[in-house]
């Protein structure tokens, strides 16, 4: 097979060569074009190479680190909360650039801009992408210089492990983490060899090891915070490179080449698309303003260590890492290759792009402290009391179930992961978090394919590729997900309604040009069919990008061995029983329901539905209790106004206050629940 | 651009054009050091725009294959000076200095031979 050597740089498109170093001895000719291939962007070193100039590079190029006074000092300043907080941050510039934008092109323009603004913001000294490496090694306590670099390509994996092992003995890293992280770092090894030779093993060395340090140094900061999401490990290994490694195997079956320095570049991608929430800004309390600028962020990092970046991927993997990184919150669902072994920057950006907005479910993003039976207890003490009385927990109450939390923070064993843990409590652990993780829970996603679908595939730019021509190069491709839903989602969606339920996938779902409120419907549905020993069919929503199958049965009802693959079997039936708990005490759902079915069948039915209503309530309410809710019902069909005037300028009926009462009713069993 | 910038921009412009002749076999290993080795020695950091623009027509002297690289600068070049005259015209016209405005045409089109 002929080998290709590409050859970039920064202002010239990408240039290919093909030559045949495997069939023939290389001439002088094959050794001049190879000596261009060889150094990539410089045009003085490439032709100094070209002349017989003896190589003058370094062996490496490390990332930015200053772990001088002076560094310190800037790090020092960079995660001053008084001078980085949320009102030295200011507004986002992600919220002031995509205001109004639905297209994948309108969002990459206005990201562009955005990017350049956050010049302004590091002009202004409120955030500094270039110091994210030595915030790492400080945080750590790790030498940014190389030392003890392998003497085999073999050993990289076993000496990184070593600097991972001592994180692990102190107990900063679980022993599940600790596998994690060393899965991630021998597979990139492995595949960085493939695609980038194992002869340069400092090189080598250099990037896999700053790899492990980037994974762990964002697990660690990602306990210190909450932003409703994990990103961490959860996220990026166990989500992103999971899916993404699904995806590629999928595409190479339809004919796509996807070349050995796409496959390393995607894991270098992904593990570095979410470092500017690791920004001081970020990390600042209530700092979510900064955090919708990670893309920014992060892409600034990468292009403040681009000669890093180049030296370990070239020129164009520079430009893929960059790309991919910056724009990864927009999908743009296209994936073809022209075929050759080069790096496809486009595959690239599809790519992750697609895996990051599918990274919305439990498996790969509720956050590790809520997989604890106790948090989920007062999240869900927390819901309740937004939905009890109106919308926002008082603040005396709120304080009280921050105290609750902070004792489940108390169980653990690692002192800095529990200080963590109340930092983000007591800074950045509000309403929007409780709801954000509670809508994790739709489901887990199975599978992430791609498959063929009518149409050229040539929107990304693909025509004039004769010369490397093959079979995957103009097929059009939709994303194919296989998604199980969880029984906690149906509950979810009972007691509070399917919007709160399905709440984090609904951007994917638009991303994806899907009809959500399908997906919101089905959870009950298969709740439903299951209590009436009816078999339900999945649920199939297609459009031209996307075909996501919802299965028919609930992940808890699968047998552990099925699902160990995703999680841990007996934490989803943990989390199970406490919404059961919930359920069984609360009169949530059997409001809902009631309310629904007015809706759609009228008020005529209203003495059937309340006979329903009140069988299956009583055992949860007072004799006064039933006593008030009946005079609700009653009120429930007159539509004589009140007087009063609602928001929108309309009259508020009997029949809307008695709605909004029911709504807000609460039982003395929740109140206990509640502790008020 | 800045002259620095420039300065690279023709280097890889020359580089893309080793590239395809080593490609097509159009010219070997040989001429193709010689080549670099001439560019590396003219084009040696820093220089002035002024330099760079002095410098650019010497270097397909002796390597006609780099013409390609070369006659763009050159035609930048008269683009630019071009614009500078007419402007400095324009404004001797404007400001009624007519002989002085014929005198720099004059110059601009003997300079052009």
């Amino acid at each position: 097979m002929a080998e290709v050597t590409e050859v970039s740089t920064p202002e010239m498109p990408k240039i290919e060569i093909r030559h045949a170093a495997a069939e023939k001895p290389i001439g002088q000719q094959e050794s001049a074009m190879a000596g261009i291939a060889a150094r990539q962007g410089d045009p003085d070193k490439t032709l100094g190479l070209l002349a017989g100039e003896k190589e003058k590079m370094p062996l490496d190029v490390p990332l930015k680190v200053d772990i001088s006074p002076e560094g310190r000092q800037k790090v020092d300043q960079l995660r001053d909360k008084n001078r980085v907080g949320k009102d030295q941050y200011g507004e986002s510039l992600v919220s002031q650039y995509h205001k109004g934008k639905n297209t994948t092109s309108e969002h990459e323009e206005a990201q562009a801009l955005a990017y350049k603004d956050l010049q302004k913001k590091i002009e202004a000294g409120v955030v500094d992408p270039s110091v994210i490496g030595t915030e790492m090694c400080l945080k750590l306590g790790v030498n940014p210089d190389l030392e003890r670099v392998p003497e085999t390509y073999d050993g990289i994996t076993e000496r990184v492990t070593q600097e991972l092992q001592a994180f692990r003995e102190t107990r900063s890293l679980t022993e599940e983490e600790f596998e994690t992280i060393r899965g991630e770092i021998v597979e990139f090894s492995s595949l960085y060899g493939k695609a980038y030779g194992t002869e340069n093993i400092t090189k080598a060395y250099e990037v896999t090891r700053d790899n492990a340090r980037k994974l762990l140094y964002q697990h660690i900061i990602d306990k210190t915070v909450f932003v409703g999401s994990d990103h961490g490990l959860r996220h990026i290994v166990n989500g992103d490179i999971r899916f993404a490694k699904q995806m590629m195997s999928s595409l190479r079956e339809k004919g796509v080449v996807v070349s050995a320095k796409d496959e390393v570049i995607m894991h270098q991608a992904i593990i570095d698309h979410d470092l500017g929430y690791t920004a001081g800004a970020a990390l600042a309390p209530m700092g979510f303003q900064a955090t919708t600028d990670h893309p920014l962020i992060g892409g600034r990092f990468i292009e403040d260590n681009r000669q890093y970046y180049v030296d370990k991927f070239g020129e164009n993997g520079y430009q893929a890492i960059h790309g991919a990184v910056l724009n990864h919150s927009y999908p743009r669902l296209e994936f073809q290759s022209d075929g050759t072994d080069g790096v496809h920057e486009g595959l690239i950006r599809g790519a992750i792009s697609t895996v990051d907005s599918l990274g919305v479910t439990v498996e790969t993003k509720t956050p590790e402290f809520f997989w604890k039976k106790d948090a989920m207890r007062t999240l869900l003490k927390i819901r309740l009391a937004q939905e009890t009385m109106g919308g926002k927990v008082p603040e005396e109450l709120m304080g009280r179930y921050k105290q609750e939390l902070i004792g489940v923070a108390g169980q653990e064993q690692n002192p800095d992961r529990r200080s963590g843990y109340e930092n983000a409590i007591n800074n950045f652990f509000n309403e929007f978090t409780v709801n954000n993780v509670l809508g994790q829970y739709t489901g887990v996603v199975r599978k992430v394919e791609v498959e063929e679908v009518e149409g050229a595939g040539d929107e990304g730019g693909q025509e004039g590729h004769d010369a490397h021509g093959h079979e995957g190069e103009h097929k059009k491709f939709r994303v194919m997900v296989e998604m199980t839903p969880t029984e906690v989602y149906a509950l979810l969606g009972n007691m509070f309604g399917d919007k709160l339920a399905a709440r984090s996938f609904v951007k994917t779902v638009k991303d994806l040009g899907l009809d959500h409120s399908r997906l919101e419907e089905h959870g009950r549905a298969v709740r439903g069919a299951r209590s009436r020993g009816e078999a339900k069919e999945a649920l199939e929503v297609v459009s031209d990008k996307a075909r996501v199958v919802f299965g028919s049965e609930f992940l808890e009802d699968q047998a552990p061995e099925k699902i160990s693959d995703i999680l841990d079997a007996k934490k989803i039936q943990a989390i199970s029983e406490v919404f059961h708990e919930v359920e069984i005490l609360s009169i949530r759902t059997n409001i809902n329901e009631l309310l629904d079915q007015i809706t759609e069948r009228g008020t005529a039915v209203l003495p059937e539905i309340q006979a329903q209503f009140e069988q299956f309530i009583s055992a949860k309410t007072t004799a006064n209790e039933l006593r008030e809710l009946n005079e609700l019902f009653i009120n429930l069909s007159d539509s004589s106004p009140t007087g009063e005037k609602a928001a929108d300028g309309s009259d508020i009926t009997v029949s809307k206050a008695a709605r909004k009462s029911l709504k807000g009713f609460i039982t003395q069993r929740e109140k206990e629940f509640l502790g008020v | 651009m800045d002259a620095e910038e420039y300065r690279k921009k023709i280097e890889q412009d020359i580089l893309k054009i080793l590239e395809e002749k080593l490609k097509r076999g159009e010219m070997d290993a040989e001429r193709a050091q010689a080549i670099a080795r001439m560019v590396l020695d003219k084009l040696h950091p820093p220089l002035t725009l002024e330099q760079i623009y002095a410098i650019a027509p010497t270097l397909d002297d002796e390597f006609s294959e780099l013409s390609r690289a070369v006659l763009p600068i050159m035609n930048a070049h008269d683009e630019e000076i071009k614009s500078t005259v007419l402007q400095h015209v324009e404004k001797l016209i404007g400001s009624g200095k007519l002989d002085e405005a014929y005198k720099a045409l004059k110059e601009e089109t003997r300079s052009k031979g």
